[in-house]
């Protein structure tokens, strides 16, 4: 009974979406990590039997989150920062932190490894939301609302920024400043913040060399095209080979070490090289239809808290896509983040499928009127909590008995 | 507190969608861009990172003389390459010393040629098997060698020298045939390089499972000459030593069989070593007798009589005044030896080559016949010998020639040809009145061994049999009773057709005054009622003795001895 309504009501088209992204994934990861999984694990399976097993595990995660009132979060929101913060500190502390291609990102944990990074985004906006929603009326106020949320701010990029990611930074940060705007902040305000992300984010460019060679390499790829420019010139290799129709599903030259992390943050360029323009604009078509529905389910949000959510997800998922995209088609510098859904990678896939989940149980608990319209015709209270109390407890007790 | 304050949450969350879609529509542009529009050069770049071609050399075909005997040979050569990525850097330098000592390159030039980033560089092309031999001993990792084929051209008969060189042209180093059969043949000799086509990854490792482009090299189709290798020797020789007894400049013999047009001989003094042709002047990769224009003298009246007996102008027994002089267009035009000869005939004319006489039957035949007979006997054409860089002067219109330029025609002089062009007219005579064209191949034999014969190709009728028989009898009063008394052969006597030529070389718009500066040569065929062969010789600038009557009939009698002997010729 409750799945049929999970399934009814937690927006069909973008469980689709999210389905179809990850399936395409799966099969992306095979083809793309084939080379890489026999040359060093004489197993071209390799990667795609760990990223389906991290792929089981979210599913799992999505499954308990669908069925996880979202509102119930809220309150467990402090917690879920506070491991947040301990974890991303933990991963900074050796031998117990794991240290892969030049950065400290990694925790081991049984078998597998993960990323708190990626835990950042999901901790982070969760606690936003909550923190948010209980503060809205103090959020257009410098000292009482700005000044707080920039603090808090800091201390996540702060933390994330030391594992030198600063794509994941970028992406915290705009997660967080997405809710920010749609809690109710003003406009200068957010100029005032956008200001502070930018010029941090100068200097972190600054203090680390390869971030500059990135930066070279991007507006000039043919400068050293063996060296800094090789990576972004091999993506557009693969894109241009690609065509319109694409080489053919698990033709592709460029996966045989031409292009380097195939599988995992330029899986797009493979994508592009496999299936062509087709492939691509499809995928490109999924993350905006996600990007769509997801934000439907924040305007259909029942209250101020799911909405927040919704809209923090979405921008997680969407913003990571245009990013990884953007670095693939050399329209940005490369930053090194997954594409979400589909690159390889654990905790990247596991927590997108997981933020899929919470999205739906927004979406269940969806109503025609969202909070969003009584918010906005009932200007006397302005940002009146909880609009229909009546309906947040039927979704509450739908939660329970389920 | 109002709308004024701000967007509504709804109208701010409908920003961020739009910002988002607007980005997505962005990356779009830019995936049209990169996919749609540079496809195409960027999978050709894309191959050029990872595509690898190798090179399947065709075989060159060989030449062989009529009976089969080699003229080129392919000899096996190796190509030493280095495969730079597979050598340590430390170890570079020491390999590059012990490298360039065997094939004595310079050993920096080698180091550089080490260091570069690709995968294959030659070292050296067309090493010899001993030095690559050596090359092997050494062991040396990253180092191979490549077989390959390489031209060996059969000795001459004269040292320094390599057979019909002049025929023969060479094979230049990037393959391609240069002068002569080579270079007309290049086509056929050089068949289709074949190649393979693997994909590589980063590492250099050929993809197993990539589409494998594979064609198969198509060797060169060999040729069959109609050239007679031991005539060839006995040519070569004799012209060297006649050459050499008037000290003269330079000399060619050509020989044909007069009913197939098939060249027999083609020899050149000085001729050259084409297995050295790197070290040779380009001066000597001319072949005169295609090349150069000359012009006959005498050798000409052969076709001004024979055009005035087939429009009956004249006969061999019409009789007239000589005087010695002929006046045309204001000029005065004496014979040879500067005499009048009173009463001749027309066959006297011929023996004893009298310029007046020749002035007077193309005057007797008239200026518009004479022109037509030069043409038709192909004078100004080229004859379409299958040697490459063959040259000829166009007569032009008759209405630009003066009446004194066609009374020297008449007897040679200010009409330009070449020596085949020539020895193709007189060959008409011995076909009985058929202008045949001159060819080198017999047959080409392609890879399958198939044989390709080339057909003779007669041109046309230039005059009747008749006339032929009777100018064959003119040409051989001048062997009997004319200045072609030193071309007789002992057991043909009367059966030898031939005559003699002595040109001034024009310069500067005259002719030199230096006796020296004149082509001596010789044309005739044996035996006269049923020819087996035409030759012409000629030797230009001689010092000693300067007229084709001493100087070319001698050469040409030597080398027709020879002949006769061996293809045992009975008059």
């Amino acid at each position: 009974m409750s799945r049929s309504i999970l399934w009814r009501r937690g927006d069909q088209v973008l469980i689709l979406a999210a389905g179809a992204l990850t399936v395409f994934g799966l099969i992306m990861v095979f083809s793309a990590s084939e080379v890489q999984g026999w040359m060093f694990y004489h197993n071209s399976a390799y990667f795609f039997e760990r990223q389906g097993l991290w792929c089981l595990l979210g599913l799992g995660l999505l499954w308990v989150a669908a069925r996880f009132d979202y509102h119930r979060l809220r309150r467990i929101a402090a917690p879920i920062a506070l491991l947040t913060v301990l974890l991303l500190v933990a991963v900074l502390l050796p031998h117990v932190g794991l240290e892969l291609n030049g950065a400290r990102r990694w925790l081991r944990l049984g078998p597998l490894q993960m990323q708190p990074a990626e835990l950042a985004k999901m901790g982070g906006l969760i606690f936003m939301a909550a923190w948010l929603d209980r503060h809205r009326l103090e959020i257009r106020s410098l000292e009482k609302g700005v000044a707080p949320f920039l603090a808090m701010l800091a201390l996540l990029t702060g933390l994330v920024i030391v594992e030198r990611d600063l794509g994941t930074t970028m992406i915290v940060a705009v997660i967080l400043l997405s809710q920010f705007l749609v809690a109710g902040g003003r406009w200068h305000h957010l100029l005032l913040l956008l200001l502070v992300v930018g010029l941090a984010a100068v200097v972190f460019i600054q203090m680390e060399p390869y971030r500059l060679h990135r930066i070279m390499a991007f507006l000039h790829p043919w400068s050293d095209p063996l060296y800094t420019g090789f990576q972004p010139i091999q993506s557009l290799l693969a894109l241009g080979s690609g065509g319109i129709f694409g080489v053919g599903l698990g033709q592709s030259i460029q996966k045989y070490l031409w292009l380097p992390f195939a599988h995992t943050d330029f899986i797009f360029a493979i994508i592009g090289e496999e299936t062509g323009l087709v492939g691509t604009t499809a995928v490109l078509a999924g993350f905006a239809l996600f990007t769509y529905r997801g934000f439907r389910i924040a305007l259909k949000a029942p209250d101020a808290f799911g909405s927040l959510c919704a809209c923090g997800i979405t921008v997680w998922i969407s913003f990571q896509a245009l990013i990884n995209v953007a670095a693939v088609t050399v329209t940005l510098p490369t930053t090194g983040i997954p594409l979400p859904f589909i690159s390889y990678g654990g905790s990247s896939l596991a927590l997108s499928l997981m933020a899929v989940g919470i999205l739906i149980n927004i979406a269940s608990q969806g109503q025609k009127v969202g909070w969003i319209r009584h918010a906005s015709i009932d200007l006397g209270r302005r940002y009146g909590r909880t609009p229909v109390p009546g309906d947040r407890r039927r979704a509450g007790a739908l939660a329970e008995r389920s | 507190m109002s709308r004024a304050e701000g967007l509504s949450p709804r109208r701010r969350i409908l920003t961020l969608l739009v910002l988002l879609l607007c980005a997505d529509l962005v990356l779009f542009s830019r995936l049209v861009y990169w996919q749609a529009f540079r496809h195409d050069d960027l999978s050709r770049l894309a191959a050029s990172y990872h595509d690898d071609q190798l090179v399947l050399p065709a075989v060159r075909g060989k030449i062989v003389d009529r009976n089969g005997d080699l003229l080129v040979a392919n000899t096996p050569v190796f190509s030493i390459f280095a495969s730079p990525d597979q050598i340590k850097p430390s170890d570079r330098p020491l390999e590059a010393d012990r490298l360039a000592a065997v094939l004595q390159l310079d050993p920096g030039a080698v180091l550089t040629q080490r260091q570069s980033s690709r995968m294959f560089v030659y070292l050296k092309r067309r090493v010899s098997s001993a030095v690559a031999s050596q090359i092997d001993h050494l062991q040396l990792p990253g180092i191979g060698k490549i077989p390959e084929t390489e031209r060996t051209y059969v000795d001459g008969a004269l040292p320094g020298t390599s057979l019909a060189s002049d025929l023969l042209g060479f094979v230049n180093a990037d393959g391609r045939g240069n002068y002569g059969v080579e270079g007309y043949y290049d086509h056929l000799l050089r068949g289709q390089d074949g190649f393979e086509t693997t994909v590589r990854d980063l590492t250099g490792r050929p993809i197993v499972l990539s589409d494998r482009q594979r064609r198969e090299p198509v060797d060169g189709a060999t040729l069959q000459l109609s050239l007679d290798s031991a005539i060839q020797v006995i040519a070569e020789r004799a012209l060297a030593d006649g050459v050499a007894h008037f000290q003269a400049e330079s000399g060619s013999i050509l020989i044909m069989e007069p009913r197939t047009g098939r060249i027999v001989a083609w020899a050149d003094l000085p001729g050259y070593d084409a297995n050295l042709y790197g070290s040779t002047g380009t001066a000597l990769f001319r072949d005169p007798i295609v090349s150069d224009l000359y012009e006959p003298g005498s050798v000409m009246k052969v076709v001004t009589l024979s055009g005035a007996l087939d429009d009956h102008a004249i006969t061999p027994d019409y009789r007239f005044n000589e005087t010695g002089t002929a006046v045309v267009g204001g000029y005065a035009i004496h014979n040879w030896d500067h005499r009048a000869h009173g009463l001749v005939t027309m066959t006297q004319v011929l023996e004893q080559s009298l310029n007046v006489g020749a002035i007077r039957a193309e005057q007797m035949e008239g200026s518009t016949q004479f022109f037509t007979y030069l043409q038709r006997f192909g004078i100004g054409d080229p004859t379409g010998v299958d040697v490459a860089g063959e040259v000829s002067a166009p007569l032009g219109e008759l209405s630009s020639w003066k009446a004194s330029r066609l009374a020297t025609a008449s007897f040679g002089q200010g009409v330009d040809v070449t020596p085949i062009e020539m020895l193709a007219a007189v060959n008409t005579i011995a076909t009985s009145g058929e202008l045949v064209q001159p060819h080198v191949v017999d047959q080409v034999v392609d890879t399958s061994g198939r044989a390709h014969p080339v057909s003779s190709h007669v041109v046309r009728r230039v005059i009747s049999p008749q006339a032929a028989a009777q100018m064959r009898q003119m040409m051989i009063g001048v062997v009997e009773h004319g200045s072609g008394f030193a071309a007789r052969i002992d057991g043909f006597r009367g059966h030898i057709a031939g005559k003699t030529g002595t040109a001034n070389i024009p310069m500067n718009g005259g002719y030199g005054q230096d006796p020296s500066d004149v082509i001596a040569s010789f044309t005739g065929f044996v035996p006269a009622e049923d020819p087996q062969f035409t030759m012409l010789v000629i030797v230009r600038k001689p010092k000693i003795l300067f007229e084709g009557a001493y100087v070319a009939a001698p050469i040409w009698k030597a080398v027709a001895s020879a002949l006769i002997t061996r293809w045992n010729i009975a008059p």
